[in-house]
């Protein structure tokens, strides 16, 4: 009563419904009319339903349980049986047979089918710019109303993430734990939306580029360039460096001496020259003079502070320039160098002594008025004698 | 005749319908159309004396949503579990496929199949990591399908 009451129910919500009688030896008992469009051939009584639903093929101890109790029942969904898709339902119907019903559900399974093969393609979509993203070596994250929607694995990897989602978990404004030096994604996104701009995370210097993706959807670019500042260092170091002495060279000198006139900020400028340098060069060879001029500024640079810009203008000539006004303590300070040359030994070369000329920056100075100020009290110095120091 | 159950297990566009349609009709269509529910196919073989008719189950493909139901796996003897040896999730998941198919048939036997061998170079050919027994195949030019699906049954009826 139960399986015809099911029967009906289908016909009465317009399912369609076939059956098959079969007993315990899986033949065919019975069957209605329409059942052989699912196997494409004729349904005879006293054959093997395993020869039209192979589909039974491993579910035998399955149909022993149906026999022995009404309460077992069992259903296959979704089978693909000649241009049709069923639902195959084994329900008891005595103790010797058991009823197989055939449900048609052929379209809503091909509506479903559509959704799975647009959602198959998508996945296969996703998974192929996912690896795209991932092998890129810049870091990668997009973001939506300023909370990360995707990382890729280089952006993961920096911040020692283990998945996205942990990402996503940990903190609900995700944006702190990447421990970048900006407030937030927005912030970051005014900051670079125009052009690649730098940022330091830790130790490592990054290029980051801002995109916007959709409204609320930004994407941002993070190209590591440690490396290539490290590189652009150890160039501009060498670029700006003597390199008989390893001093600062007179360019970067003027360089910095004008930023520090510009900014306004009190300088004192010291140059100082080797005495009768020319004799030593003409005495003792031109590599004892290389020699001298080393010596020489090893010697001055070891009573100078880090902040001290020490250069070397050319020849025998050596600029100092300290970003400190208190002329006093500094002409103590050239004194004491001065006097530390003139008990030196030299080696090659024995003793000899420097000259110093001192200028302190005024009001609208510039590198010019400067060092004119200072290279004419250097000038006085060596007039009145060589081995002293004179300010200007 | 003994009749054996044996599926084809394993995430989505691996190449399963591909592979029964290589050893049952020795045919290939490169377009991927997706697989709903099961669609079973038979094939005669005769393993030494023995003659017999595997019923193929063309199972759905697993997705990140979606797992095989255990209703297709129940009462199958044995299982080719497939991976595209050019995706290296459908690899990592090989082993969900395999534990899912012994907890239902722990009696049942498999072999590995790593399709889509024709994408890889010889050499990549040459140094694919494989588990144990596992089977480089190409359901596109045919190598290694029927070798594949011979040591299955030979495995179920030995």
């Amino acid at each position: 009563m139960k399986n015809i009451q099911i029967i009906l129910n289908a016909i009465l919500s317009q399912d369609v419904f076939e059956y098959i009688l079969i007993d315990r030896a899986y033949r065919i008992t019975d069957f209605s009319e329409n059942i052989t469009r699912y196997f494409g051939k004729n349904v005879h009584r006293d054959d093997d339903i395993r020869d039209y639903l192979p589909e039974i093929v491993g579910y035998e101890d399955r149909i022993e349980t149906v026999l022995e109790d009404e309460k077992n029942r069992y259903v296959l969904e979704t089978v693909y049986k000649n241009d049709y898709y069923i639902n195959i339902h084994l329900e008891h119907y005595s103790k010797d047979k058991v009823l197989i019903l055939l449900h048609n559900t052929t379209e809503i399974t091909l509506s479903k089918l559509e959704l799975l093969q647009y959602s198959n393609d998508n996945q296969l979509l996703f998974n192929t710019i996912k690896k795209i993203l991932d092998s890129q070596d810049n870091l990668l994250v997009v973001t939506s109303n300023n909370k990360i929607e995707y990382a890729n694995k280089k952006f993961l990897e920096y911040f020692s993430l283990k998945s996205l989602d942990e990402l996503k978990e940990r903190n609900e404004n995700n944006f702190s734990i990447t421990s970048l030096p900006v407030r937030s994604f927005d912030a970051l996104y005014e900051y670079a939306k125009e052009e690649e701009k730098e940022l330091t995370i830790g130790e490592d210097t990054f290029l980051v580029k801002a995109t916007l993706l959709e409204k609320t959807y930004k994407l941002f670019t993070f190209s590591k360039i440690t490396k290539l500042c490290d590189m652009n260092r150890a160039l501009e170091e060498k670029i700006n460096r003597d390199p008989l002495t390893g001093l600062y060279r007179k360019s970067y000198f003027d360089e910095k001496l004008a930023e520090a006139l510009e900014y306004d900020q009190s300088v004192t400028l010291v140059i100082a020259d080797i005495d009768n340098f020319k004799a030593i060069n003409d005495r003792y060879g031109h590599l004892v003079g290389d020699k001298v001029l080393k010596e020489s500024a090893d010697l001055i640079g070891s009573q100078l502070r880090d902040n001290d810009l020490f250069a070397r203008w050319g020849g025998e000539e050596f600029l100092i320039l300290f970003k400190c006004s208190k002329q006093e303590k500094i002409v103590e300070k050239i004194e004491k160098i001065r006097e530390m040359v003139d008990t030196h030994v030299f080696d090659g070369a024995g003793h000899l002594t420097v000259s110093f000329g001192v200028a302190t920056s005024k009001e609208n100075d510039t590198v010019y008025s400067l060092l004119e100020r200072a290279d004419k009290a250097l000038y006085l110095a060596k007039k009145k004698g060589k081995n002293m120091v004179v300010v200007g | 005749m003994i009749r054996k159950k044996i599926l084809l297990l394993g995430d989505f566009n691996v190449g399963k319908t591909s592979l029964i349609k290589r050893y049952i009709d020795n045919t290939f269509d490169d377009k991927y159309l997706t697989t709903i529910g099961v669609k079973i196919s038979k094939k005669f073989l005769s393993v030494g004396s023995i003659e017999c008719e595997l019923i193929i189950w063309d199972v759905e493909g697993a997705t990140p949503q979606k797992r095989i139901p255990e209703q297709y796996l129940v009462g199958a003897s044995g299982a080719i579990i497939v991976a595209d040896c050019n995706r290296e999730e459908t690899m990592v998941n090989l082993e969900e496929h395999i534990k899912h198919f012994k907890a239902v048939n722990p009696n049942g036997k498999y072999v590995v199949a790593y399709n889509k061998s024709d994408l890889l170079t010889p050499q990549q050919r040459e140094h694919f990591q494989m588990v144990p027994g596992g089977v480089l195949t190409s359901a596109k030019k045919g190598d290694h399908v029927n070798q594949l699906f011979g040591t299955l049954a030979k495995e179920i009826l030995s």
